[in-house]
């Protein structure tokens, strides 16, 4: 039973983990880009 | 806004869960055949059924909208019902280990659910495949609508079919297996998980923006 609640758990656990990684790498890409059309830059 | 949207929704949804998890294990009894691993049930049911309702909603947004905003929100509900379907696999695969003696029957009702499940997760990959965004959104709603036609297929298998599955349970679906009391935590905990589930989607679509207006930038940068 245990196991059961647990896999639930880990499954929600691991799909957080995976959109909280999706959002960082998304806002250092997005600075990144916005850096890139600032007026002056290269 | 968006973010005190999120913190609320995750806060009532701890509150509803370790609220249920109390009732879960400390007030419902074992069940009188299968004894403690019948528990499994409260996340089984409403797990499926918060996927479910998502492939539901996946599947008419952008058809009845016909606006791309609303197909960004049908992909971003449908990755989380995949995940919240993957949950219920898991679970019912553990309960039948202990139940039935194997992890896996290809029986209608779990057969149906993993093609169900596939054809969602071909639904995202089909997404990624399809650079055009009026084209994706349109054959990703084809899709999602065949697989609410397995959706459908799914839920009714139990009753179209002679099954190892267990019959329905519930009394919304003519059940009456269990005792009022011990019904009660599956509906809260449906309720619970449409709240964290909303706040997922609240989050993917926030992502969907930021995706676009990376591509505005980057576009903007190479007309330099």
């Amino acid at each position: 039973m245990f196991y059961g609640f647990f896999a639930g758990w880990a499954i929600i656990g691991f799909y957080v983990v995976l959109l909280g990684l999706r959002e960082r790498k998304l806002r250092r890409e997005l600075d990144r880009v916005r850096r890139m059309v600032e007026p002056g830059a290269k | 806004m968006r973010e005190k949207i999120i913190l609320g929704l995750v806060a009532v949804a701890v509150a509803l869960l370790g609220w249920n998890l109390y009732n879960i294990f400390m007030v419902v009894p074992d069940e009188a055949a299968q004894g403690a691993i019948f528990r499994i049930i409260y996340i089984h049911l409403p797990t499926i059924f918060t996927g479910f309702l998502g492939f539901l909603v996946a599947s008419c947004l952008y058809l009845v909208k016909g606006d791309l905003k609303y197909d960004a929100l049908a992909a971003g509900v449908t990755e989380v019902s995949l995940a919240f379907a993957g949950i219920v696999l898991a679970t019912g695969s553990i309960w039948a280990r202990i139940i039935w003696g194997v992890w896996w029957a290809w029986e209608p009702r779990l057969t149906t659910m993993l093609i169900c499940w596939l054809t969602y997760a071909g639904y995202l990959m089909l997404r990624r495949a399809i650079d055009e965004p009026a084209q994706r959104a349109r054959l990703s709603a084809v899709v999602s609508i065949f697989g609410f036609v397995e959706v459908i297929i799914v839920y009714k298998a139990i009753d179209w079919f002679r099954t190892l599955h267990p019959q329905p349970v519930l009394s919304i679906r003519g059940g009456g297996g269990m005792a009022p009391g011990m019904e009660g935590p599956i509906y809260w905990n449906w309720l619970a998980f449409v709240c964290l589930a909303s706040a997922m989607v609240i989050v993917r679509m926030r992502q969907d923006e930021i995706s676009r207006e990376i591509d505005s930038l980057r576009r903007m940068a190479h007309s330099y």
